[in-house]
């Protein structure tokens, strides 16, 4: 880090930091407009009573976080969306793991593969939710076609309860899976070729190589995917807002969505940028979490 | 030139603008009129605003149409950047949340007794809050149930066609049963109703279904708590659990589709149909060969039909109030309303103005315009009726109609929608 007499002097060196800093200077200045002033703001916001259509706020301290002790949907969106996270994260990882697996086989020219595999991701979310939607329609839905030619009875999927959320997690990770995969590939190629040669010398099988190096060598790549998959879990919010509206009976209320009802639906924005502080810190823990346990893993 | 010309042609200068200016500013005052664009909105507001600049060449109006969907989102916007319009055309379901949060000034200053007796009484009720009235009536809107007279006909069913011999709804459902019957002998399998939207969705369309299970004073009929503090007590009385089961009952027992049909009412899909008064220009412009009219809406109690429709308000930060009010108050007088009428048709909220439109006076609009006169009732909530319509009159009575354990879903509706009532505290 250069020193404000380095930066200000005519040296080569301060040359190149003035220009670099001013050259990021825009990129700055929107981070700090789009990102951190908002991010501020919302934390200010958190602790007021803010009436959208006069501009009034009032200071109420901890009020909004006491109401959030107190929320029974507060409660009930933040149990949906953990077990969307339980049900969404751990199938996309493992998927992108066998996918990149797959991919990665020395010798076999993969692109068409690589290209179907990725095409969801660059697929918009609010078109891939409604074809999903009308596919898993509860009348008039291929998938009911499909499974009622097979003699099983025709589901309700996005209309039912108990599956209108695994529903949304699997077209999620439909969506979601190629970009773990490229993640993963990128991860097996960085594997040393010369450490399975070794192994498969010593007498080991393909699940020894598979157990004992593929897997412990992918550890940073695990952690990469799962911190980034927690996070992209805990703030779905297109799908839902698309298919389901949250129902039906508040089967698919993650936390997202009721925090955009609160602000957009119901003005109640104070409170909803409590609840947002409140996810922040949440997801902050839990990767730090998560984090110190795969590091730890790491160590060992 | 000379420097000495150059000061004096610049002292000039300044003396002539700022003699010219304030003089300006006094003749010609501007104000921002929002609307939500579409079905002829524009057009129509478009005809006012000229008749009134005519006749007030001090005021220019300056129009604003955003699509409907992104109107009240705007207005809000608007408001949270301190540069609300001077005036908008508002839900009139959305003008006592605005009043309560302080967005809109009362007008009722602006009516005479000769026009509070004219307009219609629920649209008194809908703009009004703590006794003051921050929107002025202008037009409306009611529930209408067109059906298939072809199809009555064959079948030998007579529809009602006057308030006094209206369904209830178990007539109701009895007689278009007997309608379907007679379309399956014939090897047509039609629908009993098709609603505005499968299932239907807001207090326009479920709450007039189930409140009409009550009477007025009754707590089904209030729906909510006088303090806004809950609606448990309200939405789940006796009277209340027995109209969901009536409803649900529609669904289950196929008298009503689950999903939209596109146009299933014109294609004979359906004997009637629950929608708006609009629907029928559309009808009869869209499809001239079918034959259709209105009945009045069925009931279970109480005759009861939801009501209302836009209403001009003033914001309460607006810089020319009066300005704003005296347009609001040209808009909404019978003169600015038959200007827009002649551009672009809407059911009027004033009484006296049925005997100036033949529209009025006969077929399905003059039997719509008797039962808004005699029925009709503003939706339920007040400055709550956004958490009512979204949680209750919408997912509630979606789930219910698809089937959902009908105590446990209000159990739940009610849980939800008074955590949301806590901003009413």
């Amino acid at each position: 880090m250069p020193t404000m007499t380095q930066l200000f002097s005519n040296s080569r060196d301060a040359q190149r930091y003035r220009a670099a800093f001013f050259l990021s200077l825009p990129a700055l200045i929107g981070l700090f407009l789009f990102h951190y002033w908002p991010i501020a703001d919302t934390f200010r916001l958190s602790f007021t009573d803010y009436k959208v259509f006069t501009g009034e706020f009032t200071f109420t301290g901890l009020k909004n976080y006491d109401i959030a002790l107190n929320d029974p949907i507060l409660l009930l969106s933040l149990k949906n969306t953990a077990l969307f996270f339980l049900i969404k994260v751990p199938l996309q990882m493992a998927l992108g793991l066998c996918l990149a697996l797959l991919i990665a086989k020395p010798g076999r020219d993969s692109t068409l593969l690589r290209t179907l595999i990725l095409f969801p991701t660059v697929t918009s979310m609010v078109v891939a939710s409604i074809v999903w939607g009308m596919m898993f329609h509860s009348d008039i839905g291929i998938v009911n076609s499909v499974l009622e030619s097979f003699g099983i009875p025709a589901q309700g999927f996005l209309r039912d309860k108990s599956q209108a959320l695994p529903v949304l997690a699997s077209i999620t990770i439909w969506k979601d899976v190629g970009l773990s995969m490229i993640f993963y590939l990128a991860g097996l190629l960085a594997i040393p070729w010369e450490y399975y040669e070794a192994a498969r010398i010593d007498g080991a099988g393909r699940w020894g190589l598979f157990r004992h190096i593929t897997l412990p060598l992918l550890n940073r790549t695990h952690v990469f995917v799962l911190v980034t998959s927690t996070i992209a879990a805990f703030k779905i919010f297109v799908p839902v807002e698309v298919l389901t509206g949250g129902g039906p009976s508040n089967a698919t209320r993650v936390i997202v969505h009721y925090i955009f009802h609160l602000a957009f639906r119901f003005n109640r924005f104070s409170y909803a940028t409590a609840l947002s502080v409140i996810l922040a810190l949440l997801l902050i823990a839990i990767s730090i979490f998560q984090l110190r346990i795969t590091r730890d893993g790491d160590d060992d | 030139m000379t420097r000495k010309t150059a000061l004096l042609s610049l002292a000039l200068l300044v003396a002539l603008t700022s003699f010219s200016f304030p003089v300006f500013a006094q003749d010609q005052v501007t104000i921002d009129f929002w609307i939500p664009g579409g079905r002829g909105r524009d057009e129509g507001t478009a005809a006012v605003i000229e008749a009134f600049e005519a006749a007030n060449p001090n005021i220019k109006v300056e129009l604003t149409a955003t699509p409907f969907n992104q109107f009240l989102d705007s207005l809000q916007v608007a408001f949270a950047g301190n540069n609300p319009p001077d005036a908008a055309l508002i839900d009139g379901v959305a003008i006592q949340n605005l009043a309560y949060n302080g967005a809109l000034l009362p007008l009722e200053d602006m009516f005479s007794q000769e026009d509070m007796d004219d307009f219609m009484g629920d649209l008194i009720q809908m703009v009004t809050l703590d006794g003051h009235m921050f929107g002025a009536p202008w037009a409306n809107a009611a529930d209408a149930m067109y059906y298939n007279v072809d199809m009555f006909e064959a079948a030998g069913v007579e529809a009602p066609s006057t308030l006094e011999d209206g369904w209830t709804w178990a007539e109701f459902v009895d007689n278009v049963n007997t309608v379907r019957a007679h379309q399956a002998e014939q090897g047509n399998d039609v629908w009993g109703m098709m609603g505005f939207n499968s299932p239907l969705q807001g207090a326009f369309f479920t709450w007039t279904i189930i409140r009409s299970a009550s009477s007025p004073g009754e707590p089904l009929w209030d729906t909510i708590a006088p303090d806004l503090s809950t609606f448990a007590g309200y939405i789940d009385t006796p009277e209340a659990m027995e109209a969901y089961a009536f409803y649900q009952s529609l669904y289950t027992d196929g008298f009503i589709p689950t999903d939209n049909i596109p146009d299933a009412f014109p294609n004979g899909l359906t004997a009637t149909f629950f929608a708006i008064p609009p629907t029928g220009t559309v009808l009869a412009r869209n499809f001239p060969d079918l034959n259709w009219d209105v009945m009045p809406m069925p009931y279970i109690n109480t005759p009861i039909t939801h009501t209302g429709s836009f209403a001009p308000g003033v914001a309460a930060r607006s810089d020319n109030p009066d300005e704003a009010k005296a347009f609001v108050k040209f808009f909404t007088s019978p003169e600015g309303y038959l200007i827009y009428h002649a551009v672009t048709k809407v059911v009027p909220g004033r009484k006296s103005l049925q005997a100036q439109l033949p529209d009025f006076q006969e077929g399905f609009l003059a039997l719509l315009f008797e039962e808004m006169v005699e029925w009709g009732v503003a939706r339920p909530g007040g400055p709550a009726h956004t958490i009512f319509n979204r949680i209750i009159a919408s997912d509630m009575m979606v789930n219910i109609a698809l089937g959902g354990d009908i105590e446990e879903e209000v159990a739940n509706a009610i849980l939800e929608a008074d955590a949301q009532l806590m901003q009413f505290r």
